[in-house]
């Protein structure tokens, strides 16, 4: 990965190991089990803006005043890297709004 | 207040490194200062602005801040136990500092620091076993994590709080985000590994179980938390 003097991260690496995760964005659940396999783990809330660190960036795609059940579904793809896609009932149709790749050890 | 019949014992001060932090404690002024290095790492959102140097200082400067006032001089640490240094601060309350510095090699944590729009959220994450955090520009703002009416909390004290060894993979003494449904802790909305930024006692388990092994037959507790 390159790296400046200043410390600055060329994530090019970064994108494209996510690359395929952002792919999911805009598919419905059923595609993404067709891809993923069964889950890990689901679970399921409302959206509101009182979200903890691991919802938080929900936070960017809904107003404040917009508050859909959210499905949240987590895949185990490897040692090191889950998989959480949300999926919201956008235009009367279900699908993933928002993507993370994340270290199973990770704490939010 | 020291026992003056106790004799000065020959050595007052001690440090130890370790991989995720140092400590030092000085038995004359009744201090124990936790010290971090963070090598920094410099990513951009889409729509942020990028980097520059002065706002790389500040994000440091700021986020520090965060870190003082959350964290700083607020564990009160009594000292037990036969060793001569144990005798000769008995009745001392120590008090805990926390510094972070910037360091670029040979640091205590990787940390990746994300510049995001203004107003916008990102997933601040930390790594106990891996010691990486990721922290970002919209971390020093308290914002509502659902702790209830008033209870707000900042991502910078949090997330120092699990470097801190607030993490379910920091040994026995460790324990992590007290939101989840597992926490014995659930119910403490304003605590700082919860929603809020109340220190606990529990929140010093990690450092306390590394300061009592520095000093033979010397044993640190919490007494209060500021």
């Amino acid at each position: 990965m390159a790296q400046s003097d200043e410390g600055d991260v060329d994530v090019s690496e970064q994108l494209n190991a996510t690359a395929d995760a952002e792919t999911f964005v805009g598919k419905s659940y059923q595609e993404a089990e067709a891809a993923l396999g069964t889950p890990t783990t689901e679970e399921s809330f409302t959206m509101s803006t009182g979200l903890q660190e691991f919802r938080i960036e929900l936070r960017n795609i809904f107003d404040p005043s917009e508050t859909p059940e959210i499905r949240e579904v987590t895949w185990r793809r490897s040692a090191d890297e889950n998989l959480t896609l949300w999926f919201a009932d956008k235009d009367g149709t279900s699908t993933a709004v928002h993507y993370m790749v994340w270290h199973p050890d990770s704490e939010f | 207040m020291a026992d003056t019949a106790v004799k000065k014992p020959a050595k007052l001060d001690f440090k130890k490194k370790t991989k995720r932090m140092d400590f030092e404690i000085c038995g004359a002024k009744a201090t124990i200062v936790v010290r971090q290095y963070w090598a920094y790492t410099y990513t951009t959102k889409s729509g942020a602005s990028a980097w520059t140097s002065k706002g790389k200082k500040k994000f440091h400067t700021e986020i520090e801040k965060i870190i003082h006032k959350a964290w700083c001089g607020k564990f009160i640490l009594e000292v037990t136990g036969t060793s001569d240094f144990a005798k000769y601060v008995k009745g001392k309350k120590f008090t805990v500092y926390f510094d972070v510095d910037p360091k670029s090699s040979g640091a205590h944590w990787a940390v990746t620091a994300v510049k995001v729009p203004k107003g916008q959220f990102n997933g601040s994450v930390v790594n106990w076993s891996q010691q990486k955090m990721t922290l970002d520009t919209e971390d020093m703002n308290e914002v509502d994590k659902g702790g209830g009416p008033g209870v707000k909390q900042s991502g910078a004290g949090h997330e120092f709080g699990h470097a801190l060894g607030n993490s379910k993979h920091a040994g026995a003494s460790g324990h992590g985000d007290e939101y989840k449904d597992t926490s014995a802790y659930k119910a403490h909305k304003k605590s700082i590994m919860h929603s809020g930024m109340t220190l606990k006692k529990r929140h010093a388990d990690y450092l306390v179980t590394e300061l009592n092994k520095m000093i033979p037959d010397t044993t640190f507790a919490v007494k209060s938390v500021k």
